[in-house]
């Protein structure tokens, strides 16, 4: 028997319908069988780095978590899909979904495609001076920028670095990911100090040091390992990657430099929300940062089993995340260091123009009081000690 | 029969020097700057398992970013084809339709389709296949949860032009000799359409898809850095990158070639069939 021609094309249509089922079956695009109740869904935007573990330390280690802070993640889909619960009641289901860094978590938020966001707080403060409802919740880290030379540099910290490059002959080429780079500005201002000169290659003028915009962190290490740069400034974990690489050193973190103590907790990643979220569900967000500042002080507890974690979570060498880790600063409660780095931020960018807006001419204060609200966290740490204090009373009484 | 095996040979020789050539020279860079030039032993390596998630990446297996990226390229190549072919054929034929449409292709066309990302994402956001179906619940058919719209977009826009151009050159090349015979013969204007100008068209048309679907590979590993994208050849290449592992981004380069090869030897074949009526035209 013969087909006609539009009986072959819907046969050709549905084998075409056939083949994508059964490859999605077949290679792991599975349909998942568990089945969760009306819960509330929450999106949020991370990077996949580990500056931002201590989400991953929570969902990692997933029920045991609860006896540390009375919440905990239930795994649906590894690393993407989590219901949250507060002992044993569910509160919200997780999608965690990864963004690329800079300003692509809180664009994302900005279109509504996010509810909360994990990201870098310079980013977040330029959406939210261009009209965003957005605020800073809890910080994440501090520090964690470095630089890397190459391997034959001879410097051993940044007064070696500073002395040779006064030395050199010729201009030294360094490498930066991004034009607002937290590494690049300290990087410039810490030159500054010194009375280092510097510019972009293409000035000609006087410079010791050449800065170069490499378009992101993945052409630094081919960059540096075919001398296109002499080294470049980077947050974790890409400068310890170029040392376990073997294509670059890190020479000094970027928190050291001058003037003394300026840069040390300088801001980096923090969680931020959409007002809506905060309104909705505030008492979600209270748990989720329960979590964080439970995981975030098993991190400061034990770097080596947090860089296992890190290395397990973001898909990094071991290796790597044990160099890296130990670099950076976890913090979940907005300390005094931690805001006084905050300042520092938003006097930086208001002397760039980066505020254009509703932060333009504001006193650092007030722009922190518009962008920051601290109470979902209080309330967090709050229950976090109330529960601890209680389950300590208990413990006798058991024994 | 001698002389036709001999021939075989030489072409297949021939064919080879190149890609010999190739692998000489990544073996070379390979051996001066192992660093960021992964040597062919672990590009193999990776190639081999191609089921075996990558331990230190955080991407899916290549095969799973193999299926995802092919089925991406699909949708969109096949929205190209079924919107660029009937608009080219209607262009050809009508002044009106060229008078209007035209203006906008020829502004439109020099555009590269990346520079439409961020308007792409404006207008779909995370939106996919999956999310439209099942919502907030597009997790748990992750497959089609991967086609995008925002990158589906790009490549239907990547594909479109040259198909549309093809079809609309196809058109215009029917010869007179044979519209004024079919006319004679007192054919209607879909007969006309259908016996003289289509197959008159679609040698025209078939190079058309063939560049269009080299397009659609290229634009592929652009959208593929897309917000919220976690497999795919072009999303492993850049997060290979991203991390150093550059064995898997050359992996994914190979499987690019490779499936591009295929798919233009089998439009090839197919339009020297349709076209065979050409070769014997005088």
């Amino acid at each position: 028997m013969r087909l006609d021609q539009r009986q072959h094309r819907i046969a050709t249509a549905l084998a075409f319908c056939l083949g994508l089922a059964l490859t999605s079956g077949l290679f792991g695009f599975s349909t998942a069988a568990i089945g969760v109740g009306e819960l509330p869904v929450l999106r949020v935007g991370h990077v996949g780095h580990d500056h931002q573990i201590a989400l991953g330390v929570a969902a990692l280690k997933g029920q045991a978590f609860q006896a540390d802070c009375g919440v905990w993640f239930q795994e649906l889909k590894p690393r993407e899909v989590y219901i949250l619960h507060e002992r044993e009641t569910p509160l919200a289901e997780l999608h965690l979904i990864k963004v690329q860094g800079g300003s692509a978590m809180p664009a994302a938020m900005e279109r509504g495609e996010l509810d909360i966001g994990l990201g870098g707080v310079p980013a977040v403060a330029f959406f939210v001076d261009r009209g965003n409802d957005f605020k800073i919740l809890a910080p994440l880290n501090t520090d964690g920028d470095m630089l890397v030379m190459r391997k034959n540099f001879e410097a051993a910290h940044w007064q070696d670095f500073v002395r040779l490059v006064k030395q050199a002959e010729k201009p030294l080429i360094i490498g930066y990911k991004a034009p607002v780079a937290v590494a690049k500005l300290v990087f410039e201002r810490g030159l500054m100090a010194e009375g280092i000169a510097f510019g972009a290659p293409q000035e000609q003028t006087d410079t010791k040091i050449r800065l170069t915009n490499l378009q992101g962190q993945k052409n630094m290490i081919p960059s540096l390992a075919s001398g296109a740069v002499d080294g470049f400034v980077t947050n974790e974990p890409a400068a310890s990657r170029a040392e376990v690489i073997g294509c670059g050193r890190v020479v000094c973190d970027l928190a050291d430099l001058p003037p003394e103590g300026k840069w040390r907790n300088h801001p980096c990643c923090c969680v931020a929300a959409r007002a809506e979220a905060i309104t909705q569900h505030s008492n979600i967000l209270v748990a989720l940062l329960k979590a964080i500042v439970a995981a975030t002080e098993q991190i400061n507890n034990d770097k080596v089993q947090a860089a296992e974690l890190a290395s397990q979570w973001t898909k990094t060498p071991l290796e790597v995340e044990s160099r890296s880790v130990p670099h950076i600063r976890y913090l979940a409660t907005p300390s005094p260091e931690w805001r006084r780095g905050m300042t520092v931020w938003i006097e930086m960018m208001q002397e760039m123009d980066t505020f254009q807006e509703r932060f333009a001419d504001l006193e650092a204060d007030k722009v922190m009081d518009r962008l920051c609200d601290f109470t979902l966290i209080s309330r967090a740490q709050n229950e976090l000690k109330a529960e601890r204090e209680s389950k300590e009373k208990d413990k006798p009484a058991l024994e | 029969m001698k002389k036709k095996s001999l021939n075989g040979l030489h072409r297949l020789i021939a064919g080879l020097i190149l890609p010999a050539l190739l692998l000489g020279l990544w073996h070379f860079a390979s051996s001066r700057s192992a660093t960021v030039v992964p040597s062919l032993g672990e590009v193999w390596a990776v190639l081999a398992h191609p089921l075996r998630q990558p331990p230190n990446l955080d991407s899916p297996s290549l095969f799973a970013c193999t299926a995802i990226s092919l089925a991406r390229v699909a949708v969109g190549y096949a929205l190209a084809v079924f919107s660029a072919v009937p608009l080219g054929l209607a262009v050809g034929r009508s002044d009106a339709v060229r008078r209007i449409v035209m203006p906008l292709v020829e502004f439109g066309r020099p555009i590269c389709p990346i520079a439409w990302m961020p308007l792409a994402i404006i207008l779909f956001g995370f939106s996919s296949l999956g999310s439209t179906l099942w919502g907030d619940q597009a997790w748990r058919h992750d497959f089609l949860g991967q086609i995008q719209f925002a990158m589906v977009a790009i490549i239907w826009w990547g594909a479109f032009f040259p198909i549309l151009l093809a079809s609309v050159q196809g058109v215009e090349q029917t010869r007179t000799l044979y519209l004024e015979a079919a006319l004679m013969l007192r054919a209607t204007r879909r007969q006309l359409f259908r016996h003289v100008i289509l197959p008159s068209a679609l040698p025209s048309i078939l190079t058309g898809l063939r560049v269009g679907l080299g397009l659609a590979w290229m634009v592929i590993i652009a959208a593929e850095i897309f917000p919220g994208t976690r497999s795919g050849l072009g999303y492993m290449i850049t997060t290979s990158h991203q991390v150093a592992q550059y064995e898997y981004a050359f992996a994914c380069i190979l499987i690019i070639g490779v499936l591009g090869f295929g798919m233009n030897a089998a439009l090839r074949a197919l339009s020297l069939r349709v076209g065979r009526w050409q070769a014997k035209e005088r």
